[in-house]
């Protein structure tokens, strides 16, 4: 349990968020010794799971400016021509506002009690940045060929819902077919509406096999006009052209021939591979696919160590050479870092920022004879926003007690509504009260340098719906970082894993 | 494909750095002992079936690769466990001791029905014990749990262990069923790593389901 830190690593990764987990796994697969380090006692950083007693307790590891004589202190830890960098401690996120909301219906006794006495807040799972996956996806891939699938279970987005809004009835939320059941049973469409359904699915196999430049050819002067219209052209009614624009619209948002096409056959490679839905969330929320991808780095050797902030970074001859954590010097030949950490000196090439509420409600926005997990797409009651949406989530995920739900509105902040006027428009429509809320704002920073050469950023947390950027984003940082490794290669099978698979598959199928 | 198997137990192991999980774990599943630190690295999971009362029932149990060095275990680690082994050394008192954390570290991160048992290890060297084979059992009485004392050199006990665990779990399995009425709920949790034979896109065969 004394154990100190090592002398010299390969690279030091600092933070524990979903990116820096990723590449702290690449590295250590790849072979290289790894330390990775975080200042707070739990996993994620920026990319956390909490629990609603902790997201309460939760008191980040706030690093002090060093004071002249700490830093005398330090310095006596370098040797000739080296300089003492303090590392960056960036808001990414801010603003965090939490509030039990009092209800009439509770006055006996506080949902908070109620809660507590039941020993339910260990129940909840609460995302920072709650995303899901595509079924055939960059992430699911990663996840099978590095075998980190073995450490996460995950549902099915069950169902997609599509807002509409008139002055007379207010938002009405309406199904989105996301199966092929779905659509076929749907008895809005005619025979031949499905007809023309079908050949446009045939016609999407098809164009998906051909390369983008190939592929825009075929779609000619139609690809950047809106899809609609290519639809139109293709031969399929209006009211066909709303069911497929509403169901790949969680994908893509006003699309173009181009990127409608894009987003359809990525809609359809997924559909059907681990049910009716092309959608996935973790068990547990997204903060669990972080402390996954520690656990694979883990296993290769990777060596953990949380509450233990880094002070400052050591740099010789524009190459940073060690980190200093604790007062203990770590010699290292590469730093990872999490874009909160880069120092201050050096500007951000980009910030977005990302508006986050959570609700803790009771009751679902829609209910069902089943528990759903509900994705709502509010695009077309903020036309103006590159990113809106609802995801509802709740104890069949593992992220509520039975019966509550977690409602995650993200939004980008452009236009005149935000995403919380419209959520709570919703809640008010089907008497939905939330009795818990918590709000945020999310820097999402980007850096085109870290101010040395042997120091990668990982990619910033994000808006997107799914997590393909993501993984792309960390395969290139280890591609051109370490152009002679491979990054989370196919794992090699062990017999004890020829043996599982039956098990899997029958989980599979259920 | 057939079943090899009629129950599937995820069983853990968890305690202080060098009491000898990683031992213990290489001797049941493979009888063998090293006497060397073992690195963990690439110790992921173990596998052994084992056969009780008629049943076939196949233990995987997890190794902590190495995070607990620094008390930091992964949460993960601990979902869906149905049999955590906690372990101490005879030989370290403060591993001894430290049981206590490990199993507030269960209490909040594991499921609230999951089985326990405490072993202490290293029962071999009996002449660097530093906790009595009845304290060991007083805190195994305490926290309601069984208790051995156990070696992974001299293959003392290690069986024993894990056989008590799991036919816990099994009886307490059973039961369960018994009161469910036969069938455990069908939950719908998807497991993405089946390693390649995903079924082929049905867009493919689109048309054949129309007709
Ligand atoms: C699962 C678990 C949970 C525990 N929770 C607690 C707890 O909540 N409170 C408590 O007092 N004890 C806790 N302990 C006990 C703790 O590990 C020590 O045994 C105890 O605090 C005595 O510490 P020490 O300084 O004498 O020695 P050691 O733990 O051997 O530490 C040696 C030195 O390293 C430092 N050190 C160790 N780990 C860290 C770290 N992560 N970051 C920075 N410095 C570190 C110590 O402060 C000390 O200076 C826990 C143990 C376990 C296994
Ligand atoms: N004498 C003795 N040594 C053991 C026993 N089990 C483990 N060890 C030694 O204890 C050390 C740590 O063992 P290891 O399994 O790596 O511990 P872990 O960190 O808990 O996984 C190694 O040097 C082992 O050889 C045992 O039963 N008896
Ligand atoms: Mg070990």
């Amino acid at each position: 349990m004394d154990e100190k830190l090592p002398e010299s690593v390969d690279v030091v990764v600092l933070g524990t968020g979903l990116p820096e987990a990723i590449l702290a796994s690449a590295c250590a697969r790849a072979g290289l010794s790894v330390l990775h380090l975080d200042r707070n006692e739990y996993y994620g950083g920026d990319w956390s799971s909490f629990t609603m007693s902790m997201v309460h307790e939760v008191t980040e590891n706030q690093v002090k400016k060093l004071d002249s004589s700490e830093i005398s202190k330090l310095s006596e830890l370098l040797t000739e021509n080296e300089q003492l960098i303090e590392l960056g401690n960036r808001e990414i996120v801010e603003n965090i506002e939490m509030t039990w909301i009092p209800r009439g219906k509770d006055e006996e006794k506080p949902m908070k009690t109620q809660l507590e006495e039941a020993s339910q807040m260990r129940r909840f799972s609460i995302d920072l940045v709650p995303k899901i996956l595509l079924s055939k996806g960059a992430m699911v891939q990663t996840l099978c060929d590095s075998q980190v699938s073995h450490y996460a279970e995950f549902k099915l987005v069950n169902r997609q819902l599509c807002p509409t809004e008139t002055p007379e009835a207010g938002i009405t939320l309406n199904p989105v077919p996301c199966s092929k059941g779905e659509i076929f049973q749907s008895n809005a469409l005619s025979i031949l509406e499905k007809r023309a359904l079908m050949k446009f699915i045939t016609f999407c196999t098809q164009w998906s096999t051909k390369d983008t430049e190939e592929g825009r050819k075929l779609l000619a002067e139609h690809a950047d006009r809106p899809f609609s219209e290519f639809l139109e052209q293709m031969g399929v009614g209006k009211t066909l052209q709303s069911f497929i624009i509403n169901t790949i619209g969680i994908l893509q948002q006003r699309p173009t021939a181009m990127t409608g096409m894009l987003a359809s056959c990525q809609f359809m490679d997924s559909v059907g591979h681990f049910g009716p839905s092309p959608f996935l969330f973790p068990l547990y929320g997204c903060g669990e696919l972080s402390q996954c991808f520690c656990r694979l780095a883990a296993v290769f050797g990777s060596l953990y160590c949380l509450g233990r902030p880094v002070q400052a970074i050591v740099k010789k001859d524009g190459k940073i050479t060690a980190v200093i954590a604790n007062g203990d010097r770590v010699n290292c030949r590469y730093i990872v870092m999490s874009p909160r950490f880069v120092p201050e000196t050096v500007p951000a090439s980009s910030t977005l920022k990302i508006e986050r509420i959570v609700y803790a409600t009771d009751k679902s926005i829609k209910e069902a004879e089943k528990e759903q997990l509900t994705l709502l797409n509010l695009a077309s009651l903020r036309p103006d926003a590159a990113v809106s949406r609802l995801v509802e989530v709740g104890f069949e995920a593992c992220t509520a007690p039975k019966g509550h739900f977690l409602v995650h509105a993200t939004g980008t902040q452009e236009g005149e509504t935000s995403v919380k006027t419209i959520a709570e428009k919703i809640f008010e429509k089907n008497e939905v009260e939330p009795y818990w809320k918590m709000s945020f704002t999310a820097n999402s920073m980007k850096f085109d340098t870290a101010g040395a050469e042997n120091v990668v950023v990982a990619p910033p947390v994000d808006a997107n719906l799914h997590y393909a950027s993501v993984v792309e984003e960390c395969r290139q940082l280890f591609c051109t970082t370490w152009p002679e490794l491979d990054f989370l290669p196919r794992a090699m099978k062990k017999e004890e894993e020829e043996e599982e698979e039956p098990e899997t598959e029958e989980i599979a199928e259920n | 494909m057939a079943k090899t198997y009629d129950y599937l137990f995820k069983l853990l192991l968890i305690g202080d750095s060098g009491v000898g999980k990683t031992c213990v774990l290489f001797r049941f599943s493979d009888d063998s002992f090293n006497n060397s630190f073992i690195s963990t690295i690439g110790i992921d999971f173990k596998i052994r079936t084992i056969e009780l009362d008629g049943k076939k029932i196949k233990l995987q149990i997890w190794d902590t690769a190495g995070q607990e060095r620094f008390r930091t275990i992964t949460t993960a680690y601990y979902r869906g466990a149905m049999g955590i082994i906690l372990v101490y050394d005879i030989t370290n008192e403060r591993s001894f001791e430290n049981i206590k954390n490990w199993i507030r570290n269960i209490e909040e991160h594991a499921a609230s029905d999951v089985e326990r048992m405490i072993i202490g290890n290293k029962c071999d060297i009996e002449e660097r014990r530093e906790v009595s084979r009845d304290r060991g059992e007083q805190l195994a009485i305490e926290y309601g749990t069984k208790f051995l004392e156990t070696s992974a050199k001299a293959n003392l006990n290690i069986d024993e262990a894990f056989f008590t665990l799991a036919r816990d779990i099994k009886s307490k399995m059973e039961q369960n069923e018994m009161r469910a009425g036969g069938s455990v709920s069908n939950t719908g949790r998807v497991n993405v790593g089946g390693s390649g034979t995903q079924k082929k896109s049905f867009f493919s065969n689109w048309s054949c389901n129309l007709l």
